[in-house]
C-alpha cells in the first residue's frame, strides 16, 4: 500500500435512472488520501455517489476524473487496471456464498491476477496468503473464521469479511458503503477507526457512506451531505451545524418542482 | 434491478383460472378425439392370468435359469444379470460424460448470465462484441432447443443406421440429448444464481473468465451436481432400455426373458435395476450432502 491515494473530481455530474434523478448537477472534489464522509437520509444518492468512483454507475452527465484522467475515456482495460486499485465494501457486500472465507477475501486480488494465477490461488492458497488474510481478519476481529464458509457467518461477520476483501486488494482508495451498517455499536467504532487508521497510515482516499451521523462527525474531518440527489452541504465537519443535519434528515423539505412526485422513503 | 417478481405480482388475476380451464378443455377434447374410453383399461381374460403370474413372480425372482437343457458351459444367471447391469452402469457414465461435455459449454453459451458477467465495460468496440455474443447466444439456444426435441431412442434409431451397432452409436443416443437437457438446465441454474458476487468481482477489477469461474459457478455449483447426478440417474434407465436394440444391457436380457414367458429371470433382471438406481440415490445424496458443507 505504497502508492499513495487516489484523486477523485466530480464534474457536474448527473445521474438518471429513467426518469429519476439519483444524483443532480454534483461537483466536488476528494483529495489523495483524504478521508471524507457521505451522509445523508435514505435514497438521497449516497450509493450512487460510490458507485461513481470507480465507474460502476455512469453519469448520464457530466464526467468523472481519477488521478487527471476521465472514466468516460477509459477502455476495459485501463478500467479494470483502475477498478484493481480501488477497494468497494457494497452496500449488500457481494460475496461469494457458498465458499470459505478465506476465499473471499483472495477474490479481492483477482483484478491483479491473470487467469492462471487465480485459478492456483483460488485452489490452493499460498502459506503466505493464508498468514496476511488471517491477520487481515484478525484486525477487524473475526481471525477465528478463515476457513469458516462464508455463508455461515452472522450479518455482521460477513460485513467484516467484506472489508477484509477490499483491503487485501491493496487498493489505492477505498470506498465502503454503509461498513457498519449491521454490526453492534462497539464493533462499529472499532472498524471505522480500523478503516481511517489504515488509510491514514498507507495514504489511501477514503470516502465512506453513512447512516450514523455522530460516528461521522467523529471518525470524519469532512462531510458531503446529500438529499434528493443534490449535494446540500461539502464541508469540514466542525462547520456542520447540527440545524445543517437536521434540515438533512427532516422529511419534508424541497418538494416543490420536479421532486413533487418522489415518495419519500 | 430485478424486475422478475413485479410481473408475477402485475399477472391479471383472471389468468390463472384462465389457464386451468384450458388444460381442462384441451385434455377432455384430446380423450374424446382419441376415443379413450374407461373400458379399455379392463384387461381381456388372458391378460389377466398372465398379469397374476407375472406379478406373482416379483415374490421369487430366477436365482437360476428357468429353461430346461441349458447348454453346459453357459455363464450362471446370477452372473449373467451381475454383467449386465455393469454395463448398464458402463453405458451410462459414458453417455454421462459425453452429456457433460456437451452440456457445461452449451449451458454456459446459453445462459444469459455468462454473457451478462463476462461483458466488458468501457470505450471499446461495444457494438460488434455485443453482436458477437448475442449470435452465440442464441445458437445455443437454437442447438439445445433442436438437440433435445428428438429423442433417445429416436437417436438410436439414426444413430444405428448411421454408424452401424457399435457401442459408440448407444452412447451419442444418450448423450447428445442429455447433453442438450444438461445445457438448458445449467443456463437456467445459471441464471437463477445470484448477481451480487459476480458484479463484486467485476467492481474489483476481475476479468471476465474470472467473473465467470469464481463469482458465478460456486453459486450454482451445488444445483449443476444435483442435477447431472439426476441426469445419470436417467442415463441409467436408458441405457438399459437401449438393450432393445441388442446392447448387452438388461433391457437386452429382461426382452428376451420376458419372451420366453420366464417371469422369474424378468423380475431378476428387474431387481438388478432397481438396486443400480437405487445404489446410485444412495450415493449421489451423500455426494451433495458433502458438497453442501
Ligand atoms: N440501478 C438503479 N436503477 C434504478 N434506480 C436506482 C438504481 N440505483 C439507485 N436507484 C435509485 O436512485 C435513488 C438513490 O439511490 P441510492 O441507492 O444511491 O440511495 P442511498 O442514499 O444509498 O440510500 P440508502 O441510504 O437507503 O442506501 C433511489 O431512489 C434509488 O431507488
Ligand atoms: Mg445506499
Amino acid at each position: 500500500m505504497r502508492r499513495g491515494g487516489l484523486a477523485f473530481q466530480i464534474d457536474d455530474v448527473t445521474v438518471r435512472f429513467g426518469d429519476l434523478e439519483a444524483l443532480r448537477k454534483v461537483s466536488t472534489s476528494i483529495g489523495a488520501g483524504e478521508p471524507v464522509a457521505v451522509v445523508g437520509p435514505s435514497g438521497a444518492g449516497k450509493s450512487t455517489f460510490l458507485r461513481l468512483l470507480n465507474g460502476q454507475t455512469r453519469a448520464s452527465m457530466g464526467d468523472v476524473i481519477v488521478d487527471g484522467r476521465p472514466l468516460s475515456d477509459l477502455g476495459p482495460g485501463a478500467l479494470r487496471e483502475l477498478r484493481s486499485r480501488v477497494g468497494f465494501v457494497h452496500q449488500d457486500l457481494r460475496l461469494i456464498p457458498p465458499v470459505r472465507v478465506i476465499k473471499n477475501v483472495l477474490a479481492g486480488r483477482l483484478g491483479r491476477w491473470s487467469f492462471l494465477r487465480s485459478i492456483a490461488a483460488m485452489a490452493l492458497p499460498s502459506r503466505a496468503q493464508a498468514l496476511a488474510i488471517h491477520e487481515l481478519l484478525e484486525r477487524v476481529g473475526i481471525g477465528d473464521k478463515l476457513y469458516e464458509r462464508t455463508d455461515r457467518l452472522s450479518g455482521g461477520e460477513q460485513q467484516r469479511v467484506a472489508i477484509a476483501r477490499a483491503l487485501y486488494q491493496e487498493p489505492r482508495a477505498l470506498l465502503a458503503d454503509e461498513p457498519i451498517a449491521s454490526v453492534d455499536p462497539k464493533r462499529a467504532s472499532a472498524v471505522l477507526r480500523l478503516l481511517t487508521e489504515v488509510c491514514r497510515e498507507a495514504g489511501l482516499t477514503l470516502v465512506v457512506s453513512l447512516h450514523d451521523i455522530e460516528r461521522a462527525q467523529e471518525f470524519f474531518p469532512r462531510l458531503i451531505g446529500l438529499r434528493y440527489g443534490r449535494l446540500v452541504f461539502d464541508r469540514p465537519t466542525s462547520e456542520v451545524s447540527s440545524e445543517t443535519l437536521r434540515d438533512l434528515y427532516s422529511l419534508e423539505g424541497d418538494r416543490q418542482g420536479d421532486r413533487a412526485g418522489r415518495a419519500l422513503s | 434491478m430485478s424486475g422478475g417478481w413485479v410481473g408475477t405480482a402485475n399477472r391479471l388475476p383472471g389468468a390463472r383460472a384462465g389457464v386451468i380451464l384450458l388444460i381442462l378443455t384441451a385434455g377432455s377434447g384430446a380423450a374424446a378425439y382419441l376415443r379413450l374410453e374407461l373400458r379399455d383399461l379392463l384387461p381381456t381374460e388372458a391378460g389377466l392370468s398372465l398379469m397374476r403370474e407375472f406379478f406373482a413372480a416379483a415374490l421369487t425372482p430366477a436365482v437360476r435359469y428357468q429353461a430346461e437343457g441349458v447348454p453346459p458351459g453357459t455363464m450362471p444367471l446370477l452372473i449373467k444379470v451381475l454383467s449386465a447391469a455393469v454395463a448398464t452402469v458402463r453405458f451410462a457414465v459414458a453417455a454421462v460424460t459425453l452429456s457433460m461435455l456437451i452440456g457445461i459449454p452449451l449451458g454456459t453459451f446459453a445462459s444469459e448470465s455468462f454473457w451478462r458477467a463476462t461483458a466488458e465495460e468501457g470505450r471499446a468496440n461495444a457494438r460488434i462484441r455485443r453482436a458477437v455474443s448475442r449470435a452465440l447466444y442464441l445458437a445455443a439456444r437454437v442447438a439445445i432447443a433442436i438437440l433435445r426435441s428428438v429423442h433417445e431412442l429416436l437417436w438410436a434409431v439414426l444413430l444405428l443406421a448411421a454408424l452401424g451397432f457399435t457401442p459408440m452409436a448407444a452412447v451419442v443416443a444418450i448423450g447428445v440429448p442429455y447433453g442438450a437437457m444438461l445445457a438448458k438446465i445449467f443456463s437456467e441454474i445459471l441464471d437463477e444464481a445470484p448477481q451480487g458476487a459476480s458484479r463484486a468481482l467485476r467492481a474489483g477489477g476481475a476479468g471476465r473468465l474470472q467473473i465467470f469461474c469464481f463469482g458465478l459457478v460456486p453459486l450454482a455449483l451445488a444445483d449443476l451436481v444435483a442435477y447431472a447426478l439426476y441426469r445419470f440417474e436417467c442415463a441409467v434407465r436408458s441405457s438399459a432400455v437401449l438393450g432393445f436394440f441388442g446392447f448387452p444391457t438388461l433391457g437386452y436380457y429382461l426382452v428376451a426373458a420376458f419372451e420366453n414367458l420366464h417371469y422369474g429371470e424378468v423380475w431378476t433382471y428387474l431387481y438388478a435395476l432397481f438396486g443400480v438406481v437405487l445404489f446410485f440415490d444412495w450415493w449421489s445424496g451423500r455426494l451433495r450432502r458433502s458438497l453442501a458443507t
